[in-house]
């Protein structure tokens, strides 16, 4: 989330002038000095944020009651980190680790303004809407500020399909986190978010499913955590360490994260909802050295607590890969976690979490037969790094980086040449142009592919960091005619983390000729989508993540929050997972089914600008569908076309 | 008749205590308020007075959750 500009984080808005708020003399909870007119005399004594510092001489002049207690609630105290941390340690030792915990961990509690009228420290603060109180949270500003990189990006499809409560319910944070769950004053001894007795349960809203008609609701309930069936693939995080910069600001860093799946076994039956003998376990960021800037082998107890926590994350759907059949469940080892998924150091402290084989459902016998039709997989189109690094230096063999001109400098694939997809005026027009973002003319793209050592038969392998860009530059190719295209699955991290040969050095380049075999009927303009919007043999699928698709947020170029009217929603990171890697064929077949994408279809695919969108393309290309288009005027070239229409698009 | 629409003692006691209350709460609140949103509502000045600050490195890099 991009910082608010200066004068942005303290514009004060008319409507908060007028609103009970508004009759507060702004000193009586800011201080300062409001009988001068210099700014330095009058920020004299100012407390920016009183509700952080003051909670009870501010809020609780009128929020008595709620005051009272938030001031003991999860969000202000975060005390089951503290809770935990100190069962690791021997209590001479939690000196260090509560300084620790002080200075990295506890930088992210929130206070009364930081839910109801500001952004919190981490995007840099502001005001959110020109001080105006919100008993509701801003979803974007507030809550996600915060809990960002796992929740909000599994919630808004940032990472998987997204939510099925924020695609079809519209639902934010505090449709379920309510007031009664946020202000809960939390009991000192607190073991774990989920002990706490106001946390919202799955079984509040859906309150008949033990009665309900659903078969698998009856078998399952009482055993198994709603999210294990209903959840898709989440980070997991290893090993958090602590220190501090050059300029001595403390700082933490994530040594690597994962995303996948895993069940294991419920071992805190005495939180309030945990009626359930398996749940999805989470590795969280703990380490031994987590503090070992400070002070070595603090934690004396490491295994007292698991590392593998229970987890539920956000990015819930009704139809799941676990619910398609029994047996993606029954008799899959893999998906239960077992002492292999362990770490040397956490595997005592691991143990009742732990599924033994026995412990792992037996295989069902007679499960419903899921029919994926995979024959279409274009299965050389994805390539591994094991087979990359056999196959190098094989003649036509011609690998393209598709990062920044940075990530490249700081080391690459041996031999790979830069192709940066998104610079600007590379491949598309830059901004500020009639079709700002739009695929260039063939002939001007076949040049830059010529200059990198491109020939139209060459065997292409184009690889990244985060796979979109990747795809999206396998996507031009496929426009421009290239028939043998491959996709680096695992991209730059499974490289090198499989060891193979890194190198700074740019390779000399020897151009070719790039013979373009344009494919035109792969990309489709404004009005064969407005022709065809009620069409039931084409289906246009928005594949921007759902803050953009639900009009919660809108791309910076874009004029409009908004979205083509019936397009399915389906991110783009449904598609891809973290750092390049890909799921099954035919669990992707599958879960596209679900959401009705099926390959029958004309499927139109739209983002932003047409980068997410040749990346669906590709995906979708790669998985067999027959015909596949992308709307690359997009988002932005859609609504001027809805606006001034005829203006070029 | 006179007497009817002349302010009765009682009215003018009461209204001088209106007048205090006001003055003694609300109107210094408008006051203190008015000083700072003289400042805090106008966005150019705001603009033109508040040089971009360098983002302070914070232990938040990645967000909680």
């Amino acid at each position: 989330m991009a910082p608010l500009e200066p004068q942005e984080k303290v514009l004060v808005a008319t409507e908060f002038l007028e609103s009970d708020h508004g009759e507060i003399a702004c000193d009586t909870c800011h201080g300062g000095n409001s009988d001068v007119s210099d700014k330095s005399s009058a920020h004299e004594g100012l407390v920016p944020s009183p509700s952080l510092s003051d909670p009870e001489g501010t809020c609780s002049e009128c929020h008595e009651e709620i005051a009272a207690s938030a001031k003991n609630s999860l969000h202000v105290t975060l005390g089951p980190f503290a809770t935990i941390l100190k069962h690791r340690a021997d209590q001479d030792q939690y000196k260090t680790i509560d300084m620790g915990l002080e200075r990295h961990c506890s930088q992210c509690h929130t206070s009364c303004g930081g839910c109801h009228v500001s952004r919190p420290a981490s995007v840099g603060k502001g005001f959110v809407n020109g001080h105006l109180f919100k008993a509701r949270s801003d979803l974007i500003n507030q809550c996600t500020a915060c809990h960002g990189s796992r929740i909000g990006n599994e919630y808004l499809g940032k990472r998987g399909q997204g939510d099925i409560h924020a695609i079809k319910g519209n639902m934010v944070c505090v449709d379920c986190h309510t007031a009664e769950e946020m202000h809960a004053a939390a009991p000192e001894d607190l073991k774990g978010r989920y002990h706490l007795k106001e946390a919202v349960k799955c079984t509040d809203c859906h309150k008949d499913l033990p009665r309900g008609e659903i078969r698998n609701h009856n078998i399952h309930i009482g055993k198994v955590q709603c999210q294990v069936c209903h959840s898709q693939t989440y980070t997991n995080c290893y090993s958090c360490h602590t220190g501090t910069d050059k300029e001595g600001l403390p700082y933490y860093t994530n040594q690597k994260d994962i995303e996948s799946m895993k069940i294991g076994l419920a071992y805190e039956a005495d939180a309030p909802d945990a009626d359930f003998n398996f749940m999805l376990v989470r590795h969280i960021p703990i380490d031994p050295e987590l503090f070992a800037h400070y002070e070595k082998d603090v934690f004396a107890k490491f295994d007292e607590v698991p590392s593998w926590k229970r987890t539920s994350p956000h990015n819930i759907q009704r139809k799941t890969w676990q619910t398609a059949t029994c047996n993606h469940c029954h008799g899959n080892r893999d998906l239960f976690l077992s002492k292999k998924d362990l770490l040397d150091y956490e595997i005592k402290a691991n143990q009742k979490v732990v599924v033994s084989d026995i412990r792992v459902p037996a295989k069902v016998a007679r499960t419903a037969k899921l029919e994926i039709n995979t024959s279409g997989v274009k299965t050389d189109w994805v390539v591994d790094a094991r087979w990359l690094n056999d196959n190098m230096g094989k003649e036509n063999l011609v690998i393209l980086d598709a990062r920044t001109e940075e990530a490249y400098q700081n080391g690459h694939i041996k031999g790979a040449v830069l192709l940066d997809p998104m610079k600007s005026g590379k491949l598309r027009w830059p901004w500020g142009t009639d079709t700002p973002q739009q695929l260039l003319e063939p002939e001007k793209i076949a040049k830059v592919f010529g200059e990198k050592g491109i020939a139209v038969e060459d065997h292409i392998v184009v690889y990244d960091d985060d796979a979109w860009k990747a795809a999206f530059l396998l996507s031009v190719l496929d426009f421009c005619g290239a028939k043998n295209i491959s996709f680096l699955e695992g991209g730059i991290d499974t490289w090198r983390r499989s060891g193979y040969s890194m190198s700074t050095e740019t390779p000399v380049i020897e151009p070719k000729t790039f013979e373009v075999d344009l494919q035109p009927q792969f990309i489709v303009d404004n009005q064969f989508v407005r022709e065809n919007l009620d069409s039931l043999d084409v289906l246009v699928v928005d594949i921007r993540t759902l803050d953009q698709s639900k009009k919660l947020t809108k791309h910076p170029q874009a004029l409009s929050f908004g979205s083509i009217p019936g397009s399915v929603k389906f991110p783009v990171y449904g598609l891809y997972m973290d750092h390049a890697q890909l799921k099954p064929p035919q669990e992707l077949l599958w879960v596209l089914k679900q959401r009705g994408i099926s390959p029958d279809k004309t499927v139109v695919i739209t983002c932003n600008t047409g980068a997410w969108a040749g990346a669906g393309f590709f995906m979708l290309r790669y998985l067999g569908y027959l015909d596949v288009r992308v709307h690359d005027a997009a988002w932005v070239g859609w609504e001027e076309f809805v606006r001034y229409p005829g203006c070029g698009y | 008749m006179l007497s009817q629409i002349a302010p009765s003692r009682f009215s003018i006691s009461t209204a001088a205590v209106a007048i205090c209350i006001s003055f003694s709460f609300a109107l210094p609140d408008l006051l203190a308020q008015s000083s700072c949103v003289s400042c805090h509502t106008q966005e150019n000045m705001l603009k033109y007075n508040l040089a971009p600050k360098k983002e302070q490195k914070s232990a938040m890099t990645s967000g909680a959750g």
